[in-house]
């Protein structure tokens, strides 16, 4: 395991998104823990309201956001809640939840470093 | 939601979305574009919020939100706020919505996540497009407004057109009472003058003329004959042949006949006080006959000679013996004496008999048809048809006064007293022309078109009619259409009234298809006038056999019979003598 920040986001398909604005490539990375805790939050009541319809939404939304940074995992995992969500098993989407939290966790956690290093701009 | 759309306004951008990171890179990309506003909201309800109250000029939306997906919102806004063009966000998992929403009219879609790269081409692209329809709904716009004024235009001129028509027509129908008038001052019938014949013609050049004559028996013993010729003709002439006519005293105080040299020098007198206008004169000869005796004094006041003509013997021309009325204050007048005996002719005549056109009689061929025609009754319809032979358009006035001593009939021929509508001169025959241009054929009928025509007119429309899909029929130049040719119009345009059009009818033509219920043919004319293809050709000159044409009567005729009540009662006669000539077979 590595917590080098590189293996969780693809900084090249971020910035080919922004077209090469930093400026605003920090905004949106400023924003990601923000909108993930919220569409994590939105998960998590889903799946309380057994409501599949907005656990199939709020996954939907955290996986469009997490693949702005090319975050394999965190898509990977949204993208299977989202399915049972399509599929009313909000059961099964349940036991996927800590997961998805960890590695959205990881992912914002390697969005602040890489964050940090960028705007160091190569001082390591 | 219907502000204008002014081109020069900046544009106002609507990014609907539930992931803030995509607005922020969409609108972004819209930042670049120099927009008015940018307007960004979370799901659709927002959108329809913001859709109701503002113009918006493009929409970004995604596919998949809370509360209402952005498929549905489109669907909303068709109805309720058309105007914006649309851009859907899709990823490859809603690509199907993406489709759907392009067939339901999205302008363009991008893949999600969007790059701000192609956010801003892509609505670039909608701008641009926006800016094409609104130049074109201004071209079509002003297209129309010039349309408009167009379409005026052509209503101001046909009733500029209707109002000329009908001008022409009072006008036509004053010349006609004018000329009931003026054939009031002729003679009436011949007076009986033993041993001796009057053979008179008269043929004004329109509805009124400038020359005049009279015969007229004084005592036993003095008949006088009087001819004049005022300058110029038509109405301007007319007026002044009247005017010698008031002028004109025959005999003095004492009721005893005047002498020619007198009464030409007291007319002239008279008329040059009265005739002010330049180029106003009247030539005029008197003859003054003794029937008894044969013996006669002749005055000239400028007129073109008399002839003289013995059997066997030299024709002698009476040279004027003074000049023409009303050019000189006081002229006077030289007579000249002569004898008629048995069989001797006088002829007096008007110079519209020798000039005008290029087959007119020569004094010459006056004196030598004096000669050559023995029978009276002949000679002057002879000189007149000679005299307007050929002539096209406008011509003199014709008169004519032969004297014979010997015995027969008088008569007096000034002709179309019962057809004062007729025109004297046989009209020329209708000018009909044709073309073919693609699906649409032309026909044009100038002139006066007659049953002569008629079978030719509609073997040339059946022919168009076989291969083109319209036919248009111009009667612009026409001027008249006999009841044949009434009947083989209306048969024509009812056999493909889907095809057949008439245009610019005259008032005149449209008045002779209200008289004979020609509904059919009235329905099929327009007020639309197509201009005339430049290569117009004669039509084919066939020369149908008799009975070909009697059937085109036969069959025109019929068919105005069925027409209505007052048709048949008209042409009932025509239709059963036309059937019964073509059951005889012809010899």
């Amino acid at each position: 395991m590595s917590g080098d920040s590189d293996d969780l986001v693809d900084w090249d398909a971020a910035r080919s998104l922004t077209g090469g604005d930093d400026a605003l490539l920090d905004e949106i990375v400023e924003l990601f823990p923000i909108e993930s805790g919220r569409h994590l939050d939105g998960v998590r009541e889903a799946i309380a309201a057994s409501d599949a319809e907005r656990l199939e939404r709020s996954a939907h939304t955290l996986k469009s956001a997490a693949r702005m940074f090319g975050a394999r995992a965190v898509v990977q995992l949204a993208e299977d809640v989202e399915g049972f969500g399509r599929e009313s098993r909000v059961d099964a989407a349940e036991e996927l939840l800590a997961r998805l939290e960890e590695e959205t966790a990881r992912l914002v956690e390697a969005l602040r470093e890489g964050r940090g290093r960028s705007r160091g701009g190569g001082t390591t | 939601m219907t502000e204008s759309h002014e081109p020069s306004s900046r544009p106002t951008f609507l990014v609907v979305d539930d992931d803030a990171l995509v607005r922020k890179l969409v609108s972004r990309g819209l930042a670049e574009l120099d927009p008015g506003a940018v307007i960004e909201v979370e799901d659709g309800l927002a959108a329809q919020e913001v859709l109701r109250t503002r113009t918006v000029d493009v929409v970004v939306t995604d596919v998949l939100m809370p509360k209402l997906g952005g498929l549905d919102l489109m669907k909303w806004a068709q109805t309720h706020a058309p105007g914006p063009l649309w851009i859907v966000l899709s990823g490859l998992d809603t690509f199907d919505a993406a489709v759907e929403a392009l067939h339901l009219g999205a302008f363009d879609y991008l893949a999600k996540p969007p790059e701000v790269q192609r956010v801003r081409v892509a609505v670039r692209n909608a701008l641009d497009q926006i800016e094409l329809v609104r130049e074109g709904e201004r071209l079509n716009r002003e297209l129309a407004q010039s349309n408009d004024r167009l379409a005026e235009k052509v209503v101001q001129l046909e009733k500029v057109c209707r109002m000329l028509e009908d001008q022409a027509e009072v006008i036509q129908a004053d010349l006609v009472r004018a000329e009931v008038i003026q054939r009031a001052l002729l003679p009436q019938v011949p007076p009986r003058i033993d041993g001796w014949c009057v053979e008179t013609l008269y043929r004004p050049g329109n509805n009124v003329g400038g020359d005049i004559y009279d015969v007229v028996m004084l005592d036993d013993r003095h008949v006088g004959l009087v001819i004049a010729d005022a300058a110029g003709h038509g109405v301007a002439a007319a007026m002044l042949s009247v005017l010698f006519k008031h002028r004109l005293k025959l005999k003095g105080e004492d009721g005893n006949p005047l002498m020619p040299n007198r009464v030409l020098r007291a007319l002239n007198r008279s008329l040059h006080q009265t005739m002010s206008a330049p180029g106003a004169f009247i030539t005029a000869a008197y003859v003054l006959l003794n029937p008894r005796t044969g013996r006669a004094r002749v005055a000239s006041a400028g007129h073109p000679p008399c002839i003289l003509h013995s059997p066997g013997g030299e024709s002698r021309l009476l040279e004027r013996t003074g000049p023409a009325l009303g050019l000189e204050a006081d002229a006077s007048y030289e007579e000249t004496s002569i004898e008629l005996g048995v069989g001797d002719r006088l002829l007096l005549y008007t110079d519209g008999v020798l000039e005008g056109g290029p087959a007119s009689p020569t004094q010459d061929d006056l004196s030598r048809a004096m000669l050559s025609e023995p029978d009276r009754s002949e000679l002057l319809g002879a000189l007149f048809a000679a005299a307007v032979k050929e002539i096209e358009g406008e011509r003199d006035d014709i008169t004519m006064i032969l004297l014979e001593r010997g015995q027969g009939v008088s008569r007096f021929d000034d002709l179309p007293k019962a057809a004062p509508k007729q025109k004297i001169s046989a009209p020329p025959q209708a000018q009909l022309l044709q073309s073919r241009a693609g699906k649409d054929a032309f026909m044009s009928i100038a002139g006066t078109a007659t049953w002569m025509r008629s079978q030719m007119f509609f073997d040339a429309a059946n022919r168009l009619l076989e291969r083109a899909r319209t036919l248009t029929i111009d009667l612009g130049a026409c001027e008249y259409l006999d009841s044949t040719f009434l009947g083989t119009l209306h048969e024509i345009v009812m056999s493909r009234p889907d095809a057949v059009r008439l245009q610019r009818v005259p008032v005149k033509i449209r008045a002779l298809f209200e008289e004979l219920s020609m509904s059919g043919v009235l329905q099929h004319t327009s007020l639309v006038n197509e201009p005339l293809p430049a290569d117009m050709e004669p039509l084919r000159r066939d020369e149908p056999d008799a009975v070909t044409q009697g059937e085109r009567m036969l069959k025109a005729h019929e068919v105005l019979v069925s027409l209505s009540e007052e048709n048949s009662a008209q042409f009932r006669d025509v239709v059963a003598s036309l059937r019964a000539d073509l059951e005889t077979p012809s010899s």
